[in-house]
């Protein structure tokens, strides 16, 4: 036992002297359960859907046999849908359309949770004798089954609240835009290459080059008759050929073990793999530049809680980010990986080709840019 | 471009860790072709001074005070590092690269063309006799092999100046013998400036002149000859203790 007692007595010790490993042991499960806990502590709120409500106020007629018992108006019940969702449901936020086929190109275009178009009579429909049964168009992206999952519950929620005891006749043609049959594995597999890419490049980036500190070569290759760009220029190229074989790894097992599918076209997969060399720089940048404030792997270690916690966490890979509290959500809007995540699962999910002018490519880009610029100036031998 | 004596010259040069002097007004001058040791106890200033000069290391009075002949620095940092060799500390090898792949890796760093590192490779691993070594990667070989095939790699681009940051450490009295007959061996025929620092005093003896270091102050310069005649001391050791003697007095 005194040798128990005395590595104890150590370890202590020598922690406590090392200011950092104090903060980490303090901050870190902080950091991780407040950051966790807001996260999952959120609900899914304010998806934007766009509602096209050609309904009016009804005329209805009740007879009874060949008499006419009375004649009755009755509110628009497309009214008094809209103005639930509009003003009491916290879940979605209305824009009020005219015009349903370019509501629909808007989904496409991902301005748009989904269309709902409520007919013209829709109310006269519903609540006459006289009426058909209608058919209620809902234009649907469910690329995110998370949050399609919370907007079709309020959408129907309201429907069945305004339309009661004359739901009966009232039915749903939903059309799906993206996602018709997606899978949970189909929806969380373009976040795990996401995630996968970026821990790998980060942890495999910062641990080289702190050996490659520790052990002289760094000094050595600084006093190579080159700029050192051309060292972090070697790395980016080198670990672009790794974020390459990681992601043709996670898109064979993820499509034959599990049958999900990344891709229909070799457009989409060009679009993939180079969506995860993007993945990967982000994350090797991040570790050039961190690496210049560790002077071990064990202080390496310690970048964890403020980098791949928060990319998990934060990006939108178990979280939509529209479950993350207002609050911290801007944190999620600062992280290159909250876009990897959304390009990849249009990749993947939606079937979309890569263009240059991509906001969520140029935003990763500029990170990268900014970091190497970064890393040019920390990059120094001690 | 201003004409110097001297292949590397420092005027009033300093360098501040905090509030500790690791340099503190240093003038030196080492010469084209000789061998220059600098010695000194642990702390002295010596690795700082070799950054310095390669510029690792800012000095606390900007650039100017540091020369090299031939070259405007900084603006010919790049220039001047084609033609330097340096060996740090510590072995500076990558565990999972053979001895050979080191070498060849770090001449074709050093910018000489694929055809030119094979050849200085192989004639490197000939004269520091790593033949039976080449193809063992780095973490396998023994600390006096490592050491060799650290040498072999600061010095497979024939520089004209070389920095060797205590490159006999650790090694076998046999080893040490044969690194410094190396260094004789191409300062004499390829006229190369070769600045060593060294914890071994009796090492100091087979330089052409020696720079005594302490607490940052160059408190001698010397031939090694010169030193122990001016000490009235036998062996370098002795010299050393002697010149600290009298400056603690």
């Amino acid at each position: 036992m005194r040798l128990t007692f005395l590595i104890m007595k150590r370890l202590f010790r020598t922690l406590s002297r090392d200011h950092r490993t104090v903060g980490l042991v303090v901050v870190a499960p902080a950091l991780f359960m407040v950051m966790f806990g807001i996260a999952f502590g959120g609900e899914i709120e304010h998806v934007p859907i766009a509602i096209i409500n050609n309904d009016s106020d009804a005329e209805v007629v009740i007879t009874y046999g060949i008499f006419i018992v009375f004649n009755e108006t009755v509110s628009s019940l497309g009214d008094s849908i809209t103005n639930t969702l509009d003003l009491d449901d916290p879940r979605v936020d209305v824009t009020h359309l005219t015009d349903y086929e370019s509501a629909k190109k808007e989904v496409d275009n991902k301005k748009y949770a989904c269309a709902v178009l409520i007919p013209v009579n829709f109310t006269y429909n519903l609540v006459s004798p006289q009426g058909s049964n209608i058919s209620l168009e809902i234009y649907f992206d469910n690329s995110n089954p998370q949050v399609g999952g919370v907007v079709i519950q309020a959408i129907q929620e309201s429907f069945q609240q305004a339309t009661g005891e004359f739901r009966a006749n009232l039915g749903f043609d939903v059309t799906y835009a993206y996602g018709k049959d997606i899978s949970t594995l189909d929806f969380f597999t373009p976040g795990m290459i996401v995630y996968g890419v970026f821990f790998f490049s980060f942890m495999l980036v910062i641990m080289t080059l702190i050996e490659e500190r520790r052990s002289g070569t760094l000094s050595l290759l600084l006093q190579c008759p080159y700029d050192k760009i051309e060292i972090i220029l070697g790395y980016l190229a080198a670990f672009s050929i790794v974020s390459t074989i990681q992601t043709t790894l996670i898109i064979l097992i993820a499509g034959l073990v599990f049958q999900v599918s990344l891709g229909v076209t070799i457009a989409n997969y060009i679009s993939l793999y180079i969506a995860a060399i993007i993945v990967g720089w982000t994350g090797l940048v991040l570790a050039i530049f961190l690496s210049a404030f560790a002077r071990s792997e064990f202080q390496a270690v310690q970048f964890i809680p403020i980098t791949i916690i928060p990319v998990l966490l934060l990006s939108g890979i178990v979280i939509p980010l529209s479950q993350i509290p207002e609050i911290i959500r801007w944190v999620s809007y600062l992280l290159p990986t909250t876009y990897s995540v959304d390009l990849l699962r249009q990749i993947a999910i939606e079937g979309y080709v890569l263009e240059p002018l991509n906001f969520g490519l140029l935003f990763q880009i500029s990170f990268v840019l900014m970091l190497v610029v970064a890393s040019r100036l920390t990059l120094k031998e001690n | 471009m201003q004409l110097l004596k001297y292949d590397v010259e420092l005027r009033n040069v300093n360098k501040k860790f905090g509030t500790i002097n690791a340099v503190d007004n240093l003038d030196l001058n080492i010469k084209q072709g000789e061998i220059f040791c600098l010695v000194g106890p642990n702390a002295a200033g010596k690795t700082t001074t070799i950054k310095l000069i390669l510029g690792i290391l800012k000095p606390e009075k900007g650039d100017t005070n540091i020369r090299v002949k031939g070259f405007n620095i900084p603006a010919e940092k790049k220039k001047l590092r084609k033609i330097m060799g340096y060996l740090p500390q510590r072995k500076a090898l990558y565990d999972m690269l053979t001895a050979r792949e080191n070498i060849e890796f770090f001449a074709k760093a050093k910018g000489l063309s694929n055809s030119d590192a094979k050849i200085n490779t192989s004639a490197m691993i000939k004269r520091l006799s790593l033949t039976e070594h080449q193809q063992k990667l780095a973490v396998h070989l023994s600390g006096g092999t490592q050491q060799r095939t650290a040498l072999a790699s600061a010095m497979v681009n024939n520089p004209q100046i070389v920095f060797l940051d205590e490159p006999t450490v650790g090694l076998d009295p046999v080893l040490r013998r044969e690194f410094w007959e190396y260094f004789k061996q191409i300062a004499r025929s390829q006229n190369t400036t070769i600045v060593v620092t060294t914890h071994y005093l009796n090492e100091a003896e087979w330089a052409d002149r020696v720079g005594v270091m302490r607490d940052g102050k160059l408190i001698a310069i010397e031939t090694p000859q010169k030193l122990m005649e001016q000490t009235n001391q036998h062996n370098m050791e002795n010299m050393f203790f002697e010149l600290i003697k009298g400056e603690t007095q």
